[in-house]
């Protein structure tokens, strides 16, 4: 049972501080995502887990052995990389047998030239299992071409290769997609959910691209300055962030945050609109927050009436940017091909905010519980 | 990189190879200071150490005390003046006088006969002259060139970008001997001339700032073009500025070449020490005066090293990128 | 101006002196070559392939082919093994490193023929520090036996420093043993830190992944690290430094003339390099026909060298 445990960490690189008490308990075969945006710490995190960066204190466990000072090599972890860092002088298939050989062979049998004449059944050995990573990953056709005859995905495929063929405890990867283009990072999604499905193996994966940490993981932690914010499943990150930070980072396009008051009996007032929704507080100024998807068009409760500024079209899908008189905030809704009719940019749009699925925050972004309704779980 | 616990053991190696590879400008420095004895034994008169700067210890300057060896009528009018002293007790006396007035500083002699015993001003001008006109003149030809062959479109643009492929193969010590003879036959030797002529052209230069102006943007020249310059103010007006960087690599590749450059002059100049580079003019020192002043060799060495090294720890960033730029291709 | 001609006007310069100072010249020592052309001489007759098989029989020309290989062959070797293990050390090291590259790179900038005059004066047989240094060291114990290899039991005055310890200081420059060693040694101490800073240059193009990645692998000592990243990596620099090492060693003048100077070219001629050849009985005796043919040999050698040194990048698959 492999399992990683990352405990009070803390990184600086001289008075600038990466890593900020950051703990993380990663179970076996669970495929987690770190995503947060650049500068977050995320790769950090990552490489520190792998050993190749140092902390100033904390503690790391795999499979219950202290690991915190053992050395990348001997940690039995494989990463793939966002350069891929295949070694550009070797075939793919050396690329692969390349950590076989530094783990297996002794250094005489390394030896050049010679040395495989001594270690000719260990080779074999070694060939097949190269073999067998090739099949799934199907790199059979490239094994004896170098790095920089390979496209994009096959270069990704190779370094996957590479991690694979010897068996870790876990795969770390750093933004593995991010040189592909957009339609070969949809396709690898899959690919790469599929593969874990089939290895069974930890994969801890790093990426600034929600989209990838929704679609792929069982679990996603979202950094930002260094901390971890929230580690929970997708959609719960999705429908219950705990701050306003979590809720803007997560989600396309992006929810809308609008300023809001209770009065004195708890029921909310946006801009000039009071509604007839109670909640929990009273005479309170607060955040809600609702996304685009969460609004009904030309309902006569709770109405807003907006002025549409931008219309994106996404072919299932457009987005609507509305500015709304009575709100600072420009909002943006979702609405669907078959209700979008007629419309244009400076058309008027009425549409009302479904009350029941808001989510409420304090001045401080931090999200609680405010409605009367139960869908929302009380926060810790 | 992280598990590194040979650090001391990498500054002992490059320590000690630091050591080795400065020790000579230590020695010529140290030497330029101290005097004769004190350079052949390590010691001062007195057996003590001489340290860097030497002990200073006034010694006597041979040449002033040669040149001012009392004559015959100097005695005589002295004489005079003295009467009852013998012509031997007076000839001592202006002895003395003349031993005392050439009694100098090691340092201060050493760098004065460095200045005096061979045009050592002259030699240093020869070098700025020459190396001054020969970058110059290395611009001016390889700029136009460089822009035509980066940027232009003519029939036969690509045969001229071989042969300079081509000569930036051949080492110009390879058609020294024929230059030579050329330059004989047009009765050019031992003049300015054919310090710099040969050098007029570099290929290195035409290559190095057409690959710099290949990656200069159309838009520039267009938006030139557009202002009614001729292809003419464009090289000089539009592209010089930007190739600045290029440029200034190329003058330090250059410069330092030339300036230290010894087959060369050695070569076409035979005789007249006004034509002499630095390196030529202290390598005749060194025969004139046998070897055998080695302070006064070592003060000319310091004056000749010390331009281009001191240039070089002011600006050590640019040299290096300079060298290096200009190495890579 | 019509720009099309002005195209023209631009390339023309670089032409012409192009022409004049390669394309004529190699004509005219190709020519020369096969006559016995002086210089001041009305005529001249054609002597076939003499002067080249003078060069490659002779033996005054054996001491020219003697001394440029010895030079050669250490010199390349030396400054291309020095310059990289310089820019190795230099990029391990966490501190200071400016200033080693600073102090190394000082002998590329400076005069050579001033440093090797300098060189000359520090080895003088009597006078020089050199000599001075290894005679303190006899009377320092614990030195003499280390370098007479007395601790292994070696008789101490048989061996190298024990006879320099009875007296007998070696004569660098004037001691054919010693004489073309000594001008190695000023040319690797001048040379190797321009490869050096070629080196720093090839290594700061090393990706830092590539490191992580073979640590990942269980590349464990940094003599691993080396051979599957940094070696490979640093292979067009190497090609590179190479060959500009070949092409500047057979160039090797100034240090030959600072040593021994006009007309001598070290004891028994031992340092009779190629240069001093082309220059003593090209210009001095004024054998051209010679002097023309060891100049085209030079040229040849130093096109095959660079031939070789293009046959070995086109062969590299380009990567990315």
């Amino acid at each position: 049972m492999s399992n990683i445990l990352v405990k009070e960490i803390y990184k600086s690189y001289g008075n600038t501080s990466v890593i900020e008490d950051i703990s993380i308990e990663i179970k076996s075969k669970e495929f987690i995502t770190l995503v947060g945006p650049s500068g977050c710490g995320k790769s950090t995190l990552l490489r520190i887990i792998a050993g190749l960066e140092q902390i100033n204190s904390g503690k790391i466990y795999i499979d219950q052995k202290d690991v915190t000072f053992v050395r990348p090599s001997d940690r039995n972890l494989a990463m793939v990389f966002q350069s891929y860092a295949l070694y550009p002088h070797l075939t793919v298939k050396e690329n692969m047998l390349t950590p076989l050989k530094l783990r297996d062979l002794s250094s005489f049998q390394r030896f050049p030239l010679i040395g495989k004449y001594f270690a000719k059944k260990k080779l074999e050995k070694l060939d097949i299992l190269v073999s067998e990573t090739a099949e799934i990953l199907r790199l059979k056709k490239l094994l004896n071409r170098k790095p920089g005859q390979l496209s994009g995905g096959q270069r990704q495929r190779a370094a996957l290769g590479r991690a694979m063929v010897r068996k870790p405890i876990a795969f770390l990867m750093d933004e593995p997609l991010s040189n592909l283009d957009a339609a070969l990072r949809v396709h690898m999604r899959s690919e790469l959910s599929e593969l874990h499905k089939k290895l069974g193996i930890t994969f801890i994966y790093v990426t600034h691209d929600q989209a990838e940490a929704l679609t792929m993981s069982n679990r996603m932690a979202v950094m930002m300055d260094g901390r971890i914010l929230q580690l929970d499943e997708p959609n719960k990150i999705y429908s219950e962030p705990n701050c306003i930070k979590v809720a803007e980072f997560i989600g396309s396009p992006k929810i809308n945050i609008l300023p809001a008051t209770t009065d004195k009996l708890g029921y909310l007032s946006i801009g000039n609109f009071k509604s007839n929704f109670k909640t929990k507080i009273k005479n309170t100024k607060i955040f809600i927050g609702f996304r685009s998807e969460n609004i009904i068009l030309n309902k006569k409760t709770n109405q807003f009436n907006g002025r549409v500024k931008h219309i994106e079209n996404l072919g299932s899908d457009y987005f609507l940017h509305l500015k709304v008189k009575s709100l600072s905030n420009k909002i943006i809704i979702r609405i669907s091909q078959c209700d979008f009719t007629n419309i244009k940019v400076d058309s008027s749009i009425d549409f009302s905010i479904n009350l029941e699925k808001i989510l409420f925050f304090d001045v401080d972004g931090v999200r609680f519980n405010a409605s009367y309704h139960t869908f929302q779980k009380k926060i810790a | 990189m992280n598990y590194d616990i040979g650090q001391p053991i990498k500054h002992f190696l490059l320590v000690l190879g630091a050591i080795i590879v400065i020790l000579p400008f230590y020695s010529m420095m140290s030497y330029s200071f101290q005097s004769q004895g004190e350079i052949e034994t390590g010691k001062n008169s007195k057996g003590e150490k001489a340290g860097f700067l030497g002990t200073q210890e006034k010694i006597v300057d041979q040449f002033c005390f040669k040149s001012n060896t009392p004559e015959k009528e100097e005695v005589n009018s002295l004489m005079l003046k003295m009467p009852g002293k013998t012509e031997r007790e007076v000839y001592n006396i202006l002895l003395k006088d003349v031993t005392e007035n050439c009694l100098k500083k090691p340092a201060y002699m050493n760098y004065t006969q460095a200045f005096t015993k061979a045009p050592l001003l002259r030699y240093l001008l020869n070098g700025v002259i020459v190396t001054a006109s020969i970058f110059l003149l290395q611009v001016v030809v390889a700029l136009p060139a460089a822009y035509a062959l980066a940027k232009l479109r003519f029939v036969g643009r690509e045969f001229i970008f071989t042969l300079v492929l081509l000569c930036l193969l051949i080492p110009i010590h390879a058609v020294a001997l024929p230059l030579y003879i050329m330059l004989a036959k047009l009765g050019l030797t031992n003049s300015y001339a054919a310090l710099i002529i040969p050098w007029t052209i570099s290929v290195f230069g035409i290559f190095l700032m057409r690959q710099f102006f290949m990656t200069v943007p159309d838009d520039y020249i267009d938006a030139g073009r557009m202002d009614g310059m001729s292809e003419f103010s464009i090289i000089w007006r539009v592209m010089l500025p930007t190739a600045v960087p290029a440029l200034l690599a190329f003058a330090i590749f250059s410069v330092v070449a030339h300036w230290n450059d010894y087959f060369w002059p050695r070569v076409v100049i035979t005789g007249d020490p006004d034509l002499f580079t630095p390196p030529l003019g202290m390598r005749v020192f060194k025969q004139d005066t046998e070897g055998d002043l080695h302070g006064p060799m070592m003060a000319v060495a310091v004056t000749i090293v010390t331009p281009l090294i001191v240039a070089f720890l002011i600006a050590q960033k640019r040299f290096i990128e300079g060298i290096t730029f200009s190495g890579m291709k | 101006m019509n720009s099309r001609i002005a195209h023209y006007w631009f390339v023309s310069p670089a032409l012409v002196l192009m022409l004049l100072i390669f394309g004529i010249p190699i004509a005219i020592a190709i020519f020369l070559s096969f006559t016995d052309y002086s210089l001041g001489n009305k005529t001249f007759e054609f002597v076939g392939f003499e002067n080249y098989f003078k060069i490659f029989t002779r033996s005054s020309y054996e001491k020219m082919w003697g001394a440029t290989l010895r030079y050669v062959i250490v010199v390349v070797p030396l400054t291309v093994g020095l310059g990289l293990g310089a820019a190795l050390l230099i990029n391990s090291i966490t501190r200071f490193s400016e200033i080693y590259k600073t102090i190394y790179f000082l002998p590329v900038m400076a005069t050579l023929m001033a440093m090797a005059i300098v060189w000359q004066v520090m080895l003088h047989p009597t006078a020089g520090s050199i000599n001075r240094l290894l005679s303190s060291g006899c009377e320092i114990d614990y030195i003499y036996n280390l370098f007479t290899l007395s601790f292994v039991g070696q008789e101490a005055s048989e061996s190298w420093y024990g006879s320099i310890c009875n007296g007998n200081m070696p004569n660098w420059l004037g001691d054919k043993k010693y004489a073309i060693w000594v001008v190695c040694f000023v040319g690797v101490w001048q040379g190797f830190g321009f490869n050096m800073v070629l080196y720093l240059a090839g290594l700061t193009s090393v990706s830092r992944e590539l490191y992580m990645a073979a640590e990942m692998d269980g590349a464990k000592s940094g003599w691993e690290r080396f051979k599957l990243v940094t070696w490979p990596a640093l292979g067009p620099t190497t090609v590179f430094v190479v060959t500009i090492s070949f092409i500047k060693a057979f160039q090797v003048f100034d240090i030959v003339e600072a040593f021994y100077g006009f007309g001598s070219a070290g004891p028994s001629k031992s340092a009779y390099v190629m240069m001093f050849a082309i220059f003593e009985k090209g210009i001095k005796q004024n054998l051209i026909g010679v002097g023309a043919a060891i100049s085209v040999i030079f040229l040849i050698l130093v096109l095959s060298i660079t031939l070789i040194q293009r046959f070995l990048v086109e062969r590299k698959v380009h990567y990315s």
